[in-house]
């Protein structure tokens, strides 16, 4: 716990005025359209030129660490997320909120996220004697067989005709391996076109395929989002209450967020999938998911804040960025000289325990905010269906532009916003699409990284990527086991 | 993207909690001569980069950025601009087809540009950008494992039956110099691709792969901190900080020693007018001498190098012809294992 | 029999892009084509039955009385796109109309950021959407309208200079 000995600079008043405004910008920037982490921080560096290394770090660290907390309460008040990450709490948030729980949605994301912010940077502290050695125990075998991991909870995340759940997901891959091959790096089905060089975007998908498609139905029904029922005002204490309610959920979240941020290439996105998928695995009522089950916003958000102290991990050991806000983080720290590597964990050990320092206590001056401003937004779900409708569409449209100002994106988001609509009304699964979209190029790549330099046999003589193999084939079995003895017992009700 | 900061919303914001702030920013946007007689820039100038924020490229741009504006006749921004896609093809096709006011210029990678341009020539053409300077020329270098046994006499000798190489794409610069310069040599490789320099990077630290080419600024803070170490120095002599690592004529092919240095210059759309390219080059060239921005570069641990207009126009033209002398090498490789 | 409504045209679309990814593979190297070429295999496979079951009904229908299939119908429950397309039978041809009429704003939205930008394409679909879509009074419409725009405008162009919105 060495970021106690600095959690007393980090409580002056100077620094806990730019974490103040830290956190308060990057909630605004989170609840924008199309601005995220890494822009928050990119927008900032500038600023932090005349400041010294310390606040700016405070500054840095506060910012980015908050803006989740904005980025989850527009998937939940509007289906759109604002992040590719927050996207999985748009699968039950955005239901609940349906139900007239927003308030305790956004309640239940933002304990979820501040604890599970604490709990991976605890770890990351912990973590620090053995970082090194940690973070070269994984390689593309492993990495392999988490993206199959994966991808079979496209079978469990399914609720509707498994057949259907699968077609999706193969419609999610096809659009994986759009952009460039993972052999050579040359283009492939990008049918002459240069946009289609990095691929299809996820966040451009994403937020077509619910912004967009909400604002679809929104049109068709003329209702609130939230309609026929009555908006819950009291829900922040149940949504608090609610996370200690799942406390072994949100633990286990925890730790797979952890766990897949710290692994460089494979990144935080594919965290909150998977925190999402085990949720639905390990619940003992499958059926409520995806129809607002607050069990699935505490996973994700969990998940999604705790990864944050994985992808310090290798950004902290080795200078090696673990996702794309981190680059922009080292960036912002070298121009203060600071040069993240393993200096950071000798030399300038200190400065590591006050990075971590702050960002803990940027989690928690970000959880009050949110809980003050959050349930406050609840009113927008009870607007008539009519009026918010061209508003989401804008906040999509925006969302989806302002990332890289790429008019291609704004089409993706359209076409996917029509394909999403049809999934949903043919009974296709979009989660399973996204899934598949979002691991498929990992699962490609780490297929033939891993026949390159171990040939065949490295993925059964290695003890991890073995133990995800066990883990994945159990899970799978388990699933089907269970489906059979509900389906034995609803004949046998039928039968009596 | 973002730019002088006084009437930022989010500056509004901070000024409400913290005046420090803005008081420390706006000292940046002081000084302006307008004492031309010519009336460019009238506007803000856009400086495009083709990758996103988080690189050396971005990193560079934002730095001179500022200097730039700073040794302009009038006072104007000049506005870092990302363009980021298909390895900076979109930002250079864009800057190829904008208009040649002045208004649009960019930081080009040549290196990575070239081999581009070869293997699909139809998008944009070098040879016709308006160059206007270079701003930074770096070495290129082959790191293998700091811990590891591997050193590029071994290598050259076969000791293993392939070499692994930890690529980031082949048809990028750094995958094109180890490709060109060990097939020259006769050493048995295979690629290992990887989406990210930092994958690539890694997975050399960890073992799996033997070699990892690329210039020497993406691979400073590695090798400083002894993950990776220099097994070949590609230069006309060696580095005093790497003692150990040969240069390629110590090798037996002095004709690599300096065809891979890597570039990042200045240019603009073809066709730019005479009286604007050299405002803006005499612009940046009073930001290369300025020893205020050197003191912003000896922070982020960078060294300058400037080359002027002609000089930068001279070794693109170099640099496309000794790249099309190894396109064939090149095209091999695409071709591999059908 | 063949019935052609919006189920059938959208899982010939699936079935479409299916063949046209594993189309593409065939010019790719082996290596580089392998998993694409298994993957849309799969794909061709799966959602060209799903389009044969949804294009004859009478073959579905024939499954269904058949018992012995009964179970593989409940493990696949194919049976969930019948009741879609019975759903679909009810959706009034008015609803259908309004729906279309909505893709066409939002095409026309995104024309209107192509060749003006951001700002003035959300200025002008809104008011478009507001006054005949929605059928809003002039007051809601402009006020509405403006001030969407107008935060955008502020917040994108002069808080954070995104040149891309201007």
């Amino acid at each position: 716990m060495g970021f106690l000995s600095q959690l007393g600079n980090v409580l002056q008043l100077d620094m806990m005025l730019f974490l103040v405004a830290g956190v308060l910008y990057g909630l605004i920037i989170g609840i924008l359209p199309g601005l995220g982490g890494s822009i928050a921080m990119a927008l900032l560096i500038p600023l932090t030129f005349s400041l010294t290394p310390e606040q700016a770090i405070v500054l840095l660290i506060s910012a980015y660490g908050s803006s989740n907390f904005g980025g989850s309460l527009t998937s939940i008040l509007i289906n759109t997320p604002g992040d590719a990450s927050n996207a999985a709490t748009a699968f039950d948030g955005f239901p609940l909120a349906k139900k007239g729980k927003a308030g305790m949605a956004i309640a239940a994301a933002m304990v979820a996220s501040a604890l599970g912010g604490l709990i991976g940077l605890l770890v990351l502290d912990l973590m620090i004697p053995v970082a090194r050695k940690l973070i070269l125990a994984f390689s593309y075998p492993e990495f392999f067989m988490l993206a199959i991991f994966g991808l079979t909870i496209i079978a469990v995340v399914t609720t509707g005709s498994l057949f259907k759940g699968i077609i999706s997901g193969l419609i999610g891959l096809m659009f994986a391996y759009i952009g460039t091959d993972p052999i050579m790096g040359s283009d492939r089905f990008t049918f002459g076109m240069d946009y289609l060089w990095d691929g299809i975007p996820l966040l451009a998908v994403i937020i077509g395929m619910f912004g967009i498609t909400e604002a679809f139905s929104l049109f068709s029904q003329n209702k609130a989002i939230a309609h026929d029922v009555q908006v819950n005002k009291g829900g922040t204490w149940q949504g608090i209450k609610s996370v200690f309610q799942n406390f072994w959920l949100f633990l286990r979240s925890c730790f797979i967020g952890i766990y897949l941020g710290m692994i460089p290439g494979v990144g935080g996105t594919v965290a909150s999938f998977m925190a999402y998928g085990t949720a639905v695995q390990m619940a003992k009522d499958k059926e409520k998911f995806g129809k607002g089950a607050i069990e699935g916003v505490i996973a994700v958000e969990a998940a999604n804040d705790s990864k944050e102290g994985g992808n310090l991990l290798p950004t902290l050991a080795f200078g090696i960025p673990g996702g794309a806000s981190m680059a922009v983080l080292i960036g912002g720290l070298m121009i203060h000289g600071l040069t993240p590597g393993p200096d950071m964990l000798t030399n300038n050990l200190d400065i590591t325990y006050f990075l971590i320092a702050a960002a803990i206590v940027g989690k928690f001056v970000a959880m009050f905010f949110g809980l003050l401003l959050g349930p406050k937004l609840v009113f927008v779900t009870k607007i008539r269906g009519s009026i918010m409708a061209p508003a989401i569409i804008t906040v999509s449209l925006v969302g989806a532009y302002g990332t890289d100002g790429k008019f291609g994106d704004i089409m993706v988001a359209l076409l996917f916003g029509l394909i999403g609509y049809y999934m949903m009304k043919y009974g296709y699964s979009r989660i399973a699409l996204i899934i598949a979209l979002v691991l498929g190029k990992l699962m490609e790549s780490s297929y033939h990284q891993t026949m390159a330099t171990f040939g065949p046999e490295g993925f059964v003589t290695r003890p991890i990527a073995l133990t995800l193999v066990v883990l994945t084939i159990a899970s799978l079995i388990w699933h089907f086991i269970k489906k059979m003895k509900q389906k034995n017992q609803m004949k046998g009700e039928l039968a009596a | 993207m973002r730019n002088k900061t006084g009437k930022l919303l989010i500056n509004g914001l901070l000024v409400l909690t913290l005046g420090l702030t803005t008081a420390g920013c706006s000292s940046q946007s002081s000084p302006a001569k307008v004492d031309s007689a010519s009336s460019y820039p009238e506007k803000n100038i856009e400086l495009v980069v083709g990758y996103k924020p988080g690189g050396g490229f971005n990193e560079w741009a934002q730095a001179i950025a500022p200097f730039i504006e700073k040794h302009l006749p009038n006072k104007v921004n000049v506005t870092v601009r990302n363009m980021p896609g298909a390895g900076g093809v979109i930002a250079t096709s864009h800057i190829q087809k904008a208009k040649p006011d002045g208004y649009t210029i960019g930081l080009y990678d040549v290196n990575g540009l070239a081999p581009t341009q070869l293997a699909r020539p139809d998008s944009f053409d070098l040879k016709e950008v308006s160059w206007l300077g270079t701003v930074a020329v770096d070495n290129n270098v082959g790191s293998v494992q700091g811990k590891g046994s591997n050193t590029a006499e071994s290598i050259l000798k076969q000791e293993k039956p392939k070499y692994i190489v930890s690529t980031r794409g082949l048809a990028s610069n750094d995958s094109i110099v180890g490709a060109i310069s060990l097939t020259e040599m006769g050493v048995k490789w295979e690629p290992l691709n990887h989406e990210a320099t930092s994958e690539a990077v890694l997975s050399v630290i960890r073992g799996d792969a033997d070699i990892l080419f690329g210039s020497y600024e993406s691979q400073q803070k590695y090798i400083e901190s002894g993950d990776l170490k220099p097994a070949i120095w590609f230069g006309t002599e060696r580095n005093p900080k790497y003692p150990d690592a040969p240069i390629p004529s110590e090798l037996g092919y002095p004709e690599f020693n300096e065809i891979f240095d890597t570039y990042k210059m200045i240019g603009a759309p073809p066709g730019l007018p005479e009286d604007v390219s050299s405002t803006l080059e005499e612009a940046i060239q009073k930001a290369m001498d300025d020893p205020e921005f050197h003191k912003v570069l000896e922070k982020m641990d960078r060294t300058p190098s400037y080359l002027n207009a002609d000089e930068t126009e001279e070794r693109v033209e170099k640099l496309l012809e000794d790249y099309a002398q190894y396109t064939n090498i090149v095209k091999n490789l695409f071709e591999k294992g059908e | 029999m063949i019935r052609i409504n919006e189920n059938n045209v959208f899982s010939i679309a699936i079935f479409l892009f299916g063949l046209l990814i594993f189309s593409a593979t065939l010019d790719l190297r082996d290596d580089i084509a392998l998993i694409p070429k298994i993957m849309s295999f799969c794909l061709v496979l799966f959602s060209g039955w799903q389009m044969i079951y949804d294009l004859f009904p009478t073959i579905r229908e024939k499954i269904n009385i058949n018992s012995k299939r009964q179970e593989k119908k409940e493990e696949f429950s194919l049976s969930d796109s019948a009741a879609a397309q019975e759903e679909d039978e009810i959706e009034t041809k008015e609803l259908v109309k309004k729906r279309y009429f909505f893709i066409g704003w939002m095409i026309l939205f995104i024309t209107l950021v192509y060749f003006t930008s951001m700002i003035w394409g959300i200025l002008i679909s809104m008011i478009l959407y507001l006054k005949w879509i929605s059928k809003e009074t002039w007051k809601m419409t402009i006020l509405y309208s403006a001030s969407v725009a107008l935060f955008i405008y502020l917040v994108f162009v002069v808080g954070f200079e995104i040149y891309y919105f201007m």
